[in-house]
């Protein structure tokens, strides 16, 4: 059994009047692709915005390939080989595709503070062709962000992530908003950049459909707690996990 | 070609323009160029700042409080650049901690504190007085004194300054400043340490205000206190949203037109403050984005009058 690329340990996280997050303890071993599973207000958002530095935990560690990274700001966490894709997409809206991408990719090349060349000069621009190509989005380049659906919305985030070239990439809700077409594109796309890159993914989402399609293995949140992890044939077969959440679910 | 013309105009402005008006439109330039060192901060990295003025007054106060050492003025503008910087450098360490509306009143705060210094140390900053009778010399046996060799000197120190500008825009740099303007937070989710970067921002705008400040002293001939007050912090921003704020040449389009207008009404009455407000507020209702969109409005003008054009039916030539 090889040492986890991320190693929570007793991370409780509350809100004003919001126990969000109760002694979570997981690890997600190197290269698995790992969903998280729950009802709404379970915790998933919070637990990806504890392990990517957005929100400090009031107790616990979180640890990325054995260092500890608790209540580091979210740059450094990036750094560290983390990337993570929002739930409700954030872009950056006045920029176009293109320059989002490009924005990621500069960060990630450590060209982004020079201020003596320019950025149509930059050898990182190659690769953000590459990656716009790979997530469908070419010949959206010269958009503006603001403007695109919620699905190109959630494709380019899952570029500006692949361009910051990560061990570890957090998905939040990858899927949701997209049509039952752009679902399976996007599905494809994890599956492949997953085998491809070595990725480790963790992902949250609401369709199980997805969630069965792709994930090793699933941990199960209720109410800020762990309810269970196992493969997907286990989840399937527990009678605590559908009550609380894949009851009315088609499985 | 648009800049080849501006760069042949303000070089032969001097021989076609009488000595008299000179004043007034070197101080459009000088004004053009503080404009954009507030907008690369307020349209290109989202501080809002209501205290550049700060910067501008540093830059006019170590001209004048350098005056009695007779530095050559190329000198003493150098100096005032960096003291411009060092102090953007601290303060900007401190109040870049706050962000949003709060450094918004830390930047007027430190504006009015600074302001306020000038009556506290009035034996050097000659309070009220301010501090009149600085000279230009002679740089390399070039007589500064006279208005016409100080419209070229002037005009080489704001062309570094731009040229600065024009590069930070165009660099990786003012990519990631633009990312963070959008959008801050997420921004640290690509790796940027958000806080250099504005910081950087910061100084960058600090010192070229100190730049502008310096070559105002030295064009007035006297450092006064209104060029530490709130005012002289407002007026680049409504420069700024008059010629479109988040773009490149706008704010200096701004400034022509600002200080144009007040100049006009100026002269024709005591209320010009009440028509200035009343411009801004038509720029603001009928040209959000500025002067600087106009050529592309007018390009879709153009468009959508030849496609009414061609949709209507065709008349017999007569
Ligand atoms: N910024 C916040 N401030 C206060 N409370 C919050 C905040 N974010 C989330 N919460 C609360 O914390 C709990 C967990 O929310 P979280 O967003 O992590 O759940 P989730 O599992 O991602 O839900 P969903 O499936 O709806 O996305 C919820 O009760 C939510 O209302
Ligand atoms: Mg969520």
């Amino acid at each position: 059994m090889s040492l986890p690329l991320l190693r929570l340990a007793g991370i409780s996280k509350r809100y004003p009047g919001v126990q969000a997050l109760t002694d979570v303890s997981l690890d997600v071993p190197a290269g698995q692709l790992r969903a998280v599973i729950g009802p709404n207000g379970a915790g998933k958002s919070t637990l990806f915005g504890v392990i990517s530095g957005e929100y400090p935990p009031e107790a616990g560690v979180v640890e990325l390939d054995g260092k500890n990274i608790t209540g580091w700001p979210p740059w450094k966490c990036v750094r560290l080989g983390m990337a993570r894709a929002f739930q409700v997409a954030k872009v950056f809206p006045r920029m176009t595709v293109y320059d989002n991408v490009l924005a990621a990719v500069m960060a990630r090349d450590g060209t982004s503070w020079q201020f003596w060349r320019l950025t149509s000069r930059v050898p990182g621009r190659k690769r953000v062709d590459g990656l716009l190509a790979e997530t469908g989005l070419l010949s959206l380049a010269e958009t503006p962000a603001a403007v695109l659906s919620q699905g190109d919305r959630k494709r380019l985030e899952i570029a500006i992530a692949l361009a910051l070239e990560p061990r570890l990439l957090l998905l939040d809700e990858p899927t949701a908003g997209m049509s039952p077409e752009e679902t399976h594109a996007t599905v494809e796309l994890i599956r492949q950049l997953w085998r491809e890159r070595g990725l480790t993914v963790m992902l949250t989402e609401h369709d199980m459909g997805v969630v069965f399609a792709l994930a090793e293995e699933i941990t199960v949140l209720h109410r800020g707690r762990i309810l269970c992890t196992g493969s997907p044939e286990e989840i399937r077969g527990r009678q605590d996990v559908r009550e609380v959440y894949l009851g009315d679910i088609e499985l | 070609m648009f800049l080849i013309a501006l760069i042949v105009l303000l070089l032969v402005v001097p021989q076609i323009l009488p000595r008299g008006q000179l004043f007034f439109w070197q101080r459009v330039l000088i004004f053009a160029v503080y404009a954009m060192s507030v907008a690369l901060l307020v349209g290109f990295t989202g501080l809002i700042s209501f205290g550049q003025a700060a910067y501008f007054g540093i830059g006019a106060y170590t001209i004048g409080l350098l005056l009695p050492l007779k530095l050559a003025a190329p000198i003493t503008v150098v100096l005032a650049i960096i003291a411009g910087a060092v102090v953007a450098l601290i303060v900007g360490a401190i109040i870049l901690r706050a962000s949003g509306l709060a450094f918004g009143m830390l930047t007027l705060a430190f504006g009015q504190a600074l302001y306020q210094l000038t009556f506290v140390f009035k034996d050097i900053t000659g309070g009220e007085n301010g501090i009149p009778g600085i000279l230009r010399g002679t740089v390399l046996g070039i007589n500064l004194g006279n208005p016409v060799t100080y419209w070229y000197f002037g005009l080489f120190w704001l062309a570094l300054g731009v040229g600065f500008l024009a590069l930070v825009h165009a660099s990786p740099f003012g990519h990631t400043l633009r990312v963070i303007r959008d959008d801050p937070k997420r921004a640290g989710f690509l790796g940027i340490p958000v806080f250099r970067y504005q910081l950087g921002s910061y100084v960058i705008a600090g010192a070229i205000g100190a730049l502008a400040g310096a070559l105002y002293a030295l064009l007035a001939g006297i450092v006064t206190q209104d060029m530490l007050y709130w005012t002289l912090s407002g007026d680049p921003l409504i420069m700024s949203l008059i010629g479109g704020l988040r773009t490149f040449w706008g704010p200096a389009a701004g400034a022509v037109l600002f200080i144009w207008v007040q100049d006009q009404l100026a002269r024709q009455t005591g209320a010009w403050i009440l028509y200035q407000g009343l411009t801004f507020l038509v720029f603001v209702l009928f040209l959000p984005e500025g002067l600087a969109s106009l050529p592309r409005r007018y390009q879709l003008w153009r468009a959508r009058r030849q496609a009414r054009a061609e949709a209507a039916p065709k008349r017999a030539p007569a």
